[in-house]
């Protein structure tokens, strides 16, 4: 690595254009969206600038807290749902025999670049009230000797749940992958030395493998919940009135509802809980080096 | 057989299964009943490729779908081409601020998407630039700058600088040495990161969604617009279409990993 | 009883055996050590052993109890891995006192315990130290205290010290023969390093593809090697092709081409064809031919300086010889070299 003054012309041509477009299409936008959180909504829709927390407040006030409370909950439950079904998923795979661990991986991450949208869509057809889950589910009261008229289906879809079996469908592999990248670099000789010691496999995985493994598991845990907090699509799609999250609140502010300020303001709350994350991110993992 | 046997265990398998169900479901399902002969598409009546006809002959799918391959191909020229050269300036020079440089070059991945969205759309409403094709293009290569550096840095850290002062050394000038060293080792990295920001782009929705205007509809755009209406086997094709072009890409960036490795 | 008994012991990893009918018994307190180059099996050996392997076939023996479908965390065996295996985010007394918290120990016999074991392995005081602030030294004896404070009947070490710089090797050598010494433990040692055997062990078994080779105590094993590999393995050392003609009282008549015929003290049936073994440093250097005994004449090729001794290599007509001496002679001066006939080996050839 040599020092930029060494090469200035290198260095500017390298590295100009990209800065450039960075600063254009980037910092300046999000800047002009901070700027825009502590402006006002004039009367015909356009923006004032003033300078007040006032947008802030009215983000925290009650009404909206219900939306931001229940974005928070409904990401802590995707992420613990992520956590329990990826973590022995990871474990499968990364000690699964050699010549079957790329193949489960590349499965893995499959779904993983398949459109969000076509994932998410696709739960519809599984989820409504004619999809497949109640079609089985009919299927069997049909067996079990019910009538016909009296099937009553699940209303699994255009709800609270929907979304959060949609937003756990999606983020499923951003968990596993981290952890699996962690599993994956483990000396296999601790975890043969805990067991020559005398643990038992239970004892070695919660002993030995799982803080060995945290920082992955940190990892895969902030990115699916910074993730489905931020969520736009998937609550639009299969979510109901009951369950509109952040990420729709900011879509209909700067949409239908027209108020610019507010939906910046909203907007850079989500920003900061994205900055929130990476800080405890950063500071869990230095503790762990 | 070793005595760490995790992978053999009952309960790990039987999630591992689970899981893959859950994941796949949907999916098959989705792709199976687009080939359904039914308008309703609720219940199995027959295989047909009449929807996949119907799609193929939708001209705003058709639209729809040009509309996407354009912008992602003029994304992926233009990020691939810039995102290169910033990370090979990250992994060659040392400067004042680089750990802050870094970490704001980054920021993009970080971000949530509609913050980033939503930013773009006020902003091309303050220059006045009316959202169109243009808009999302310049929104693309925005998002897709970051991973294109990523993916050329760690490429280049397994490259040994010790190659290129021997081309020096042996009489070459900085560009030849960059031509006949450099970049072969770094073809691998850019192909990749080419292929990535072609399917970040082809796939993205949210941002799109708040940069773009009439007539610049993409196909994952126009499929929403489609879904929220009613469930048809048609929606299953063009997602079908879809799916089947981004994983030829992943399939194509994973054999290009594998041959990596050496 | 013996500490540790091996009874018909294959395994095999795909289309490489790695362990093909291996036989050998520990004594109790002995000091074993299983010699050989990489990938003949002895490492695999090891982990048959510790249970961290299953074998396809034979049985291992503990202390008179069949081990094989034994798990691994309850075989009254411990060992010390290669890397050394240091839990990263336990602290030394953590690490040391693992195996005894595992059996719900309690605390108070755990601390008590874990200080006897450091100070055996005199690492009193470092309690509360991580891993990766101790020297490799230091992590090889907490290693060893971790596997110790267990009181197991059978101790492994998977090439303690090659992870060790020349000067700390001798040393940490001594300590481990004197700590084995102190306990009165079996320990059974693998090592590529013959130097590490021949110091260390009461007896080294050496391996060769997964088969042994030979079992003897290191003085035997070194004068009166078994077959071309052991003798090749050990040392350097002069071996010369030839055949039987003969035999004269309790010596066998060869014929070995460039040295004419010898008589060779043998015991038992020898004909055919054998093989000759002559250690370097029996040879002797004479300014003229001997009056009696074996003998040779040979060109000095290549001298190499060695500080105690050098080593010498000659042309002659029996192939190219090597021998030790305090001064080397000149690179191209004519020399005598003479022997004792009782230094001789003999190698009947192996089918």
């Amino acid at each position: 690595m040599e020092s930029w003054r060494r090469d200035k012309a290198g260095f500017t041509i390298l590295t100009l254009p990209a800065s450039v477009w960075l600063l254009l299409f980037f910092t300046l936008p999000l800047t002009l969206v901070w700027v825009y959180s502590f402006g006002e909504r004039g009367p015909h829709g356009q923006t004032e600038f003033t300078v007040s927390l006032a947008n802030y407040i009215r983000a925290l006030e009650w009404i909206h807290l219900g939306v931001i409370w229940k974005s928070l909950m409904i990401a802590v439950v995707v992420m613990l749902i992520c956590l329990v079904l990826g973590f022995p998923m990871a474990l499968g795979i990364a000690f699964a025999a050699p010549r079957w661990r790329t193949p489960l991986l590349v499965l893995v991450m499959l779904p993983f670049w398949t459109n969000l949208l076509v994932r998410t869509y696709a739960w519809v057809a599984v989820l409504r009230d004619r999809g497949h889950i109640n079609g089985v589910l009919e299927w069997l009261h049909g067996l079990l000797g019910g009538a016909p008229e009296a099937f009553e289906p699940l209303p699994l879809l255009y709800n609270q749940t929907a979304v959060m079996i949609g937003l756990v469908h999606v983020h499923l592999p951003f968990l596993v992958l981290p952890l699996y990248a962690a599993m994956a670099r483990l000396d296999w000789q601790l975890l043969e030395a805990s067991l020559d010691l005398g643990a038992n496999q239970w004892r070695t995985l919660r002993s030995v493998l799982l803080p060995l493994v945290m920082p992955g598991l940190v990892t895969g845990c902030l990115l699916v919940f910074v993730l489905a907090l931020g969520s736009f699509l998937t609550p639009d799609l299969l979510g109901g009135t009951d369950s509109m999250m952040i990420g729709n609140l900011i879509a209909r502010e700067f949409g239908g509802a027209r108020d610019w300020p507010f939906g910046a303001a909203l907007s850079f709350l989500l920003v900061y809980a994205a900055f929130a994350a990476l800080w405890l991110r950063a500071s869990l993992g230095g503790g762990r080096a | 057989m070793s005595a760490v046997d995790y992978g053999r265990r009952g309960w790990v398998r039987l999630m591992l299964v689970a899981g893959f169900i859950f994941l796949y479901f949907p999916i098959l399902s989705l792709i199976v009943f687009s080939f359904n002969d039914s308008k309703r598409n609720v219940t199995w009546r027959g295989f047909t490729l009449a929807y996949y006809e119907k799609a193929l002959a939708n001209e705003s799918l058709h639209q729809a779908l040009s509309n996407s391959l354009l912008i992602a191909g003029w994304t992926t020229v233009v990020a691939t081409v810039i995102g290169t050269m910033l990370g090979l300036s990250l992994q060659r020079y040392r400067f004042r601020g680089k750990g802050v440089f870094e970490s704001w070059v980054h920021l993009p991945i970080v971000v949530p998407e509609v913050c980033f969205g939503v930013a773009l759309m006020v902003f091309f409403a303050a220059i006045r630039l009316p959202l169109g094709l243009t808009t999302v293009i310049l929104s693309h290569i925005a998002f897709s700058i970051p991973f294109v550096a990523v993916v050329i840095r760690a490429r280049m850290a397994s490259f040994d600088p010790a190659l290129e002062e021997a081309a020096h050394d042996l009489g070459a000038s900085r560009w030849q040495s960059f031509r006949h060293v450099t970049l072969p080792h770094l073809m691998v990295g850019i192909v990749a990161s080419a292929l990535l920001v072609a399917t970040l782009s082809l796939d993205d929705f949210v941002i799109t969604f708040f940069t773009s205007g009439p007539g610049a509809t993409t196909l994952p755009l126009k499929i929403y617009s489609m879904a929220r209406f009613s469930v048809t086997p048609e929606i299953n094709a063009a997602s079908t279409v879809l799916m089947a072009l981004t994983v030829m890409l992943v399939l194509g960036a994973v054999a290009i990993q594998t041959r990596w490795r050496r | 009883m013996s500490s540790l008994t091996v009874r018909h012991v294959s395994k095999r990893f795909g289309n490489t055996r790695a362990a093909v009918d291996v036989n050998l018994t520990v004594a109790e307190g002995e000091l074993f050590a299983l010699l050989g180059p990489s990938a003949c099996g002895k490492t695999t050996l090891l982990r048959l052993i510790a249970g961290l392997e299953e074998p396809d076939s034979g049985s291992i023996l503990v202390g008179g109890a069949e081990m094989v479908g034994v798990a691994v965390n309850e075989r009254p065996i411990n060992m010390v891995f290669q890397s050394y295996a240091l839990f990263p985010y336990m602290s030394v007394a953590d690490n040391v006192s693992y195996g005894l918290r595992v059996l719900g120990m309690a605390r108070n016999e755990v601390a008590a315990r874990v200080a006897e074991a450091l100070s055996l392995v005199r690492l009193g005081g470092l309690e509360y130290r991580r891993p990766d602030t101790l020297s490799g030294g230091q992590r090889q004896r907490v290693a060893l205290a971790r596997a110790l404070v267990k009181r197991p009947k059978v101790l492994l070490l998977d090439e303690p010290l090659s992870a060790l710089d020349a000067k700390l090797r001798d040393e940490m050598g001594q300590e481990l023969v004197r700590l084995q010494k102190t306990l009165g433990i079996a320990f059974v040692l693998v090592t590529h390093d013959q130097d590490e055997a021949l110091s260390m062990a009461d007896r080294v078994a050496v391996m060769d593809h997964g088969r042994i080779c030979q079992v003897a105590p290191p003085r035997e094993l070194y004068e009166r090697p078994a077959s071309r590999f052991v003798a090749a393995f050990l040392g350097t050392t002069n071996m010369f092709e030839g055949q039987i003609v003969g035999r004269e009282g309790d010596a066998v008549m060869i014929e070995v081409a460039g040295l004419g015929c010898l008589a060779v003290p043998h015991a038992g049936d020898a004909s055919g064809r054998i093989t000759l073994v002559l250690r370097p440093e029996k040879l002797l250097l004479a300014d003229a031919a001997p009056a009696s005994g074996p003998r040779l004449q040979g060109q000095v090729r290549e001298t190499n300086y060695r500080g105690d001794h050098t080593r010498v290599t000659l042309n002659t007509a029996a192939g190219p010889v090597v021998m030790t001496a305090a001064t080397a002679p000149a690179i191209g001066e004519t020399v005598w070299l003479c022997w004792d006939a009782a230094d001789m080996r003999l190698l009947v050839e192996e089918t």
